[in-house]
């Protein structure tokens, strides 16, 4: 578990140097997990507890978000004068966006894709809370 | 004398300490997702948007500023980035189905980016907002720590537009899977792809919950999305305004 973490954040942290060493308009972070596809790939893949240890943060990430939400009392004021221009741009560019996103995949999977990857649709009912449900089979095959 | 040391200061001692803000912030989430789960997993009862809206009632009610807040929900907060790096065990996973679709992946990707950065500001523009709030608005469906960096690059307000982030994610939250099933979307790796690019880590969040395999496109999309939209958006802003 700590090995794992302080993996997690030596990659954030070799991501940031890159970032900032090398002013790339991308975040510190994005190339964190870049650096550790990487050294999947290198070492056959995730051990087991590291398989563990992100699918223990990734099915609380939902909580991880939520000091930022509060951050919107900050700016009540700019939301009370402006707020129906904002919150049409939110919605109608969330709505056009999801559309967008998905017929365009749909599109270009039909005419650029090969064979459908796996079956549609293939856990309903899915728990993200209990991290027990979400353990890849792929999970620790190089441990 | 014993009235001195009485509630009132206990307050005053807890509330400057950051133990007070970080176990309300967990309390809430886990209040947060008990009305969830009691709802039957009701879209509308997000755990995020609960959980902000009960903490966002108590800072107001009790007079406590942000930033104090902020200094004990900080230790949550920081675990996005750690979280963001994390996001490399499900894409690894499911690096054969990504090898695969690579080619419409990264057509929908740039499609998906450009509508979402482009249809914010136009539409915010076209309905008056002014320029600090339009310029802050163009990242809102990247993930956090990427758009207050871009909003800091064009002009924003990073910390609105950290705000307008989260409106973005709770909004694809809740109405994301609503759409998908109107639009008859039953891809599970375009339903994962749209949420992700629309409403980065919440969507990603959600995406998990209809299957893994959705959770880790979304993934994949929350983070190139992030490295898409920071390297276009300074373009499309130099050409729409």
């Amino acid at each position: 578990m700590v090995g794992a973490l302080a993996t997690l954040v030596v990659c954030q942290l070799i991501g940031e140097i890159m970032a900032h060493g090398l002013h790339l308009p991308v975040p510190g972070p994005v190339l964190g997990l870049l650096l550790l596809v990487a050294w999947f790939a290198w070492r056959g893949g995730p051990d087991k507890t590291m398989g563990t240890t992100a699918d223990v943060i990734l099915s609380n990430l939902s909580l991880l978000f939520v000091p930022a939400a509060v951050g919107i009392v900050q700016h009540g004021q700019r939301f009370m004068t402006q707020g129906p221009s904002i919150v049409a741009a939110l919605f109608g560019s969330s709505a056009l966006t999801i559309a967008v996103t998905a017929y365009a995949f749909l599109w270009a999977d039909r005419r650029f894709g090969g064979k459908a990857a796996s079956p549609a649709n293939e856990a309903d009912g899915h728990d993200p809370f209990d991290t027990d449900t979400d353990i890849d089979t792929d999970s620790g095959r190089a441990s | 004398m014993m009235s001195h040391t009485g509630l009132g200061d206990i307050w005053v001692y807890l509330s400057a300490s950051p133990l007070l803000w970080l176990a309300a912030t967990l309390v809430a989430y886990l209040v947060g997702v008990w009305i969830h789960v009691r709802t039957n997993r009701s879209p509308f009862a997000n755990p995020v948007a609960l959980a902000a809206l009960f903490l966002v009632i108590l800072l107001v009610v009790t007079d406590t500023p942000y930033p104090t807040y902020f200094n004990g929900a900080q230790f949550i907060h920081f675990l996005l980035g750690p979280a963001t790096v994390a996001l490399a065990v499900p894409l690894w996973r499911h690096r054969a189905d990504v090898r695969r679709g690579a080619v419409p992946l990264a057509i929908a990707l740039v499609a998906g980016s450009v509508t979402a950065a482009a249809s914010a500001v136009f539409i915010a523009h076209a309905l008056g907002a002014d320029r600090q709030t339009v310029l802050s608005l163009a990242p809102k469906s990247v993930t956090t720590p990427i758009a207050m960096g871009i909003s800091e690059t064009i002009g924003g307000i990073p910390s609105l537009t950290a705000a307008m982030v989260m409106v973005t994610g709770i909004i694809g939250a809740v109405f994301g899977p609503l759409l998908l099933r109107w639009l008859k979307v039953r891809d599970d790796r375009a339903k994962g792809l749209s949420m992700g690019v629309a409403a980065h880590g919440v969507g990603t969040a959600v995406s998990y919950t209809l299957s893994p395999l959705a959770g880790s496109f979304a993934g994949i999309a929350m983070a190139l999305n992030g490295l898409i939209t920071a390297l276009l958006v300074p373009l499309l802003l130099a050409l729409l305004l």
